[in-house]
């Protein structure tokens, strides 16, 4: 082996690359050649400083890699059990495997196309619409074939209407007996409510007085909500009987008697009857935010929207119009008993009678009214305790049914009244009145949430 | 298919393994070979974090080309290709970046580099690592190594490949990969020198 041989071996000499011949071959020539020896030894030495550097431990493989691995392992496997014979046969298995995607994946381009999720999305609101309106139509035979109570629904402007002018409203239908009984009828044909009361009332008053609820009773929204609380309707219903078992009047019989006769079998039927919900959830209905402190009862009263009390009012319908079947006689007459009270109150009002006033409104308030009557009578209370100069009492009306807070008062069960309180105890299972709150809350004292409800329609 | 028997498998049936469905008969690749690969690529690209990452996809690239790989062929060849590929690519992106070459010289042509001028991480970590002169010193030679040359070295000195091999994955003739390791060695003994010179002196 000569210099230069040696010399294009060095590198293979140093790495041990030659075999056991090239490397002896090596030895034998670097021993007797000192520039090849000292070439060695430079590269060598290099070799030697290269080795100090430290090696770097690896960075441990990312999770994705390792999911990659075990990812990529399984699918070779299946060819290589398949395929044991030949390769062949490993390829066999793995066009239909390949065809079924292709086809899935065409059927799924199609269905990914945007004008297809456009066209998906119009028949879902065409079929929503269709299911909404098919809601909608059954709620309304659904109460008048099978009870009368929805029907007079129409009279329901009538009682409802503030201060005075219901009471005005209230005598002349009284001195027409007829007039409610027409009404009936009147509303058995149209369903939708309002419109036909109030032209045929006719009173110049009482066509004052109504002439707020027919703009939306003309909507469907009015004749949805209105229904939406039949236990409401069944009071109303029940009321009547009440008017003609006991004509007398409260205009023409003018102060004590009557008031005494009707106050006490009022009391009477409140005693013995179960006791009413109907108060109960109208705080509830005016103060979302207090339903949540409420029992079970109350929260599944907590008012909604009217938006969503009419989607679930389908579904509701058949349960309450059984609990109506229950509880429609006694409640419907004893539901009547504040509007009589609150008729005597303004009447006695408007005849100056004060203390009168004052003490038949306290009787009405402290017999359940709704909500928003209530309130309405507290109003008048509180304006004709004022004008007394028992501004104490009035703070106290004012405080007990007036303000805001009274309503987490009533959801505990410590209203003074006790027919209110028994009112909480024995009836958890009857929410459906708040339903109808915000609707009649609505006719007579608009606020915030009637404009949401407005806007939501 | 326990790791001990896996210790005197060849790469290359551990990769037949691998496509025969045995995910461990890969991460035994990965056992084997991440270590000098790692440390190739990143003395390659001198950044870490640039490193890791290249590392990573280097492992994934090879995972998906298992199925493709030729058992004829040698695995550290075509693994060594994939992440010498990957070290290239990311070079030609940096400079289309219009990053300056790092080998350029800076200013008249005996001026330093600016790879010799700028603190690099790559240094940097065996400075944190080392602490030590020799070494710090070593690594700077490695690094200033052209590039042709410093892949050579790393491939033979850190990756026990033959010259052969290297030549397969640099694309050259196998002499011209000895010439250049040859360079590198060369250099690397001069910084030897000059460091126990440096040594000497300090007494």
């Amino acid at each position: 082996m000569d210099c230069d041989a040696c010399n294009n071996l060095l590198l293979d000499y140093l790495y041990e690359e030659l075999d056991e011949a090239g490397a002896s071959a090596m030895r034998q020539h670097l021993q007797g050649c000192s520039a090849c020896t000292e070439a060695l030894d430079r590269l060598a030495l290099g070799r030697r400083a290269a080795r100090s550097l430290p090696v770097l431990d690896a960075p441990a493989p990312s999770a994705a890699l390792l999911a990659a691995i075990h990812a990529e392992a399984p699918a070779p496997k299946l060819r290589l059990v398949t395929g044991g014979s030949g390769s062949v046969a490993a390829e066999a298995p793995e066009p239909p495997r390949g065809k079924v995607p292709r086809w899935l994946q065409r059927v799924g381009e199609v269905a990914m196309r945007r004008q297809v999720a456009m066209a998906a999305v119009f028949l879902l609101m065409i079929g929503f619409g269709l299911s909404y309106h098919q809601l909608q139509a059954p709620t309304r035979p659904l109460p008048t074939s099978d009870d009368p109570g929805p029907t007079v629904i129409p009279a329901r402007p009538v009682p409802t209407p503030a201060a005075p002018v219901g009471a005005a409203q209230r005598q002349a239908d009284e001195r027409r007996p007829s007039a409610r009984a027409a009404n009936v009828e009147r509303a058995l044909d149209h369903r939708a409510p309002t419109p036909a009361p109030t032209a045929t009332r006719g009173g110049s008053l009482g066509e004052a007085q109504s002439a707020a609820p027919p703009a939306p009773a003309a909507s469907p929204t009015w004749a949805r909500t209105t229904e939406a609380a039949p236990e409401d309707d069944s009071m109303h219903h029940g009321a009547p009987t009440t008017y003609r078992s006991q004509p007398p009047p409260p205009a023409q019989v003018p102060g004590s008697i009557a008031t005494t006769e009707r106050v006490s079998g009022n009391r009477d039927l409140d005693r013995g009857m179960p006791p009413l919900q109907v108060d109960s959830p109208a705080p509830v209905a005016q103060q979302p935010n207090v339903a949540a402190q409420g029992n079970g009862t109350q929260q599944w009263a907590a008012p909604q929207p009217q938006a969503v009390q009419q989607g679930v009012l389908g579904a509701e319908q058949g349960n309450r119009l059984g609990q109506r079947a229950q509880n429609q006689n006694t409640l419907a007459v004893a539901a009547d008993a504040w509007r009589d009270l609150q008729q005597q109150g303004n009447t006695a009002s408007e005849r100056g009678q004060q203390d009168a006033a004052i003490e038949a409104w306290r009787r009405a308030l402290a017999a359940n009214p709704p909500a928003a009557e209530r309130r309405a009578i507290a109003l008048r209370l509180v304006t004709a305790l004022n004008g007394e100069g028992r501004a104490a009492e009035a703070s106290e009306v004012q405080a007990q049914h007036l303000s805001r807070t009274n309503a987490v008062v009533d959801l505990e069960g410590q209203v003074p009244s006790p027919s209110a309180a028994g009112t909480q105890v024995a009836h958890p299972s009857r929410p459906a009145p708040s339903r109808s709150m915000p609707v009649r809350r609505s006719r007579q004292m608009p606020s915030a949430m009637d404009s949401y409800s407005n806007m939501a329609h | 298919m326990s790791s001990e028997r896996q210790k005197d498998v060849a790469d290359e049936e551990l990769l037949e393994r691998f496509r025969s469905g045995s995910a461990r008969a890969f991460e035994e690749l990965m056992r084997r070979h991440q270590t000098p690969l790692y440390n190739f690529i990143l003395r390659s690209v001198r950044h870490p974090q640039t490193a890791e990452e290249i590392h990573q996809d280097a492992w994934l690239r090879i995972l998906q080309g298992a199925r493709d790989f030729q058992r004829a062929s040698k695995f550290t060849t075509w693994a060594y290709t994939v992440a010498r590929n990957l070290c290239i690519d990311h070079a030609r992106k940096a400079v289309l970046r219009r990053h300056p070459s790092l080998e350029q010289p800076s200013g008249d042509e005996d001026g330093p580099s600016l790879g010799e001028v700028l603190p690099d991480r790559g240094a940097a970590v065996d400075r944190a690592a080392i602490g030590n002169e020799l070494q710090v010193r070593i690594a700077a030679a490695v690094d200033a190594l052209p590039a042709e040359q410093r892949e050579v070295f790393l491939m033979r000195e850190y990756s026990n490949l033959q010259f052969k091999e290297i030549a397969d994955i640099v694309g050259a003739p196998e002499n011209t990969v000895k010439s250049r390791m040859r360079y590198a060695l060369e250099r690397l003994q001069q910084a030897l020198a000059e460091y126990e010179d440096y040594a000497r002196a300090l007494g």
